[in-house]
């Protein structure tokens, strides 16, 4: 029997690490920034 | 501001991949989180972490284009290597577990792959990290250079051989002259502020009415204008015509600034 493809989405919305990931980005991103801004003056 | 946004993506990135290794180790920290959320976390976190990288990469080569000579890996400073060995590391790292299965690689030889990969690219993003030296300020990070006429062929072998070395430390140059047309190496120095970390401070004893820059001999209270108030690490390069050197060594010692840091010469006439 020939093997079906998955038509589950990659991306599952309900998934909370979507939100986790998202979130520790972000402050990543944040404290580049005021890193940064901090550098510079 | 690119150059401090460049590093401080840089640091933020080597953190946060510390924080992706340790996510699926079953750390006590993260048992609350679950093993399978945990690894779910894992794999998220490393597309966000390439995305970081990236920027890291893109901002350090805006800040200064002529830096995209350190990916010519041969010959470059040790530094950039371990840079370029981490980011092939972590891409291979990436692109293995994304296509274990269709490189149909056994989950056991995968797992091994994974983790010497892993904290191979760690290890040297960190020698990376601590290899430039930028913010760390270890031992002696900070160089001040005060020199007088033609007391400044010492200083511009010194900044040409740091710029050529993408030396990481933080400069400052005193350079007094009697007038702004006196100013030797003034283009190659506008230069050289682009490619180091370095500041200079033009001081004139008799400049143009529309001079705007610092005026008078090298005192106190010029040093004070060019230094930072904590000069316990900065180290001290002296040379000149004996009066200027003089001069310039009684003003750093009224500044509190210990003899064994200061290195003079004195340029006789012959």
């Amino acid at each position: 029997m020939a093997e079906q493809p998955s038509t589950r989405s990659e991306v599952d919305p309900y998934d909370e690490t979507a939100w986790m990931a998202i979130a520790i980005e972000l402050i990543a991103v944040a404290a580049a920034l005021l890193f940064a801004i901090y550098q510079a003056h | 501001m690119v150059s401090e946004l460049g590093s401080g993506l840089g640091i933020v990135a080597l953190g946060l991949f510390g924080f992706v290794i340790v996510l699926p180790s079953r750390s006590r920290l993260f048992a609350r989180l679950g093993a399978d959320t945990a690894v779910r976390l894992h794999r998220r976190l490393a597309t966000g972490l390439l995305a970081l990288l990236t920027a890291h990469i893109l901002a350090v080569v805006l800040a200064d284009p002529s830096r995209i000579a350190l990916f010519r890996f041969f010959g470059q400073p040790w530094r950039a290597q371990a840079a370029i060995g981490s980011t092939i590391a972590f891409c291979v790292l990436l692109v293995s577990s994304r296509y274990r299965r269709r490189i149909r690689l056994p989950y056991a030889a995968w797992r091994g792959v994974h983790v010497a990969l892993a904290g191979g690219a760690l290890l040297l993003a960190t020698l990376h990290t601590v290899g430039w030296d930028r913010y760390l300020m270890t031992g002696v990070g900070l160089v001040a250079l005060i020199a007088n006429g033609i007391g400044i062929t010492p200083m511009i072998s010194i900044l040409r051989t740091a710029a050529d070395d993408w030396d990481p430390r933080r400069f400052v140059l005193v350079y007094g002259n009697r007038d702004a047309d006196g100013i030797t190496f003034r283009e190659e120095l506008d230069t050289l502020t682009r490619k180091l970390e370095l500041a200079v401070f033009h001081v004139l004893t008799r400049p143009h009415a529309s001079w705007s820059g610092l005026r008078g001999r090298i005192t106190p209270a010029v040093l004070r204008q060019a230094l930072p108030e904590d000069l316990r690490r900065w180290e001290f390069f002296l040379c000149g015509s004996p009066p200027a050197v003089d001069s310039s060594l009684t003003a750093l010692q009224a500044l509190g600034v210990p003899p064994e840091r200061v290195h003079a010469e004195r340029f006789v006439e012959v």
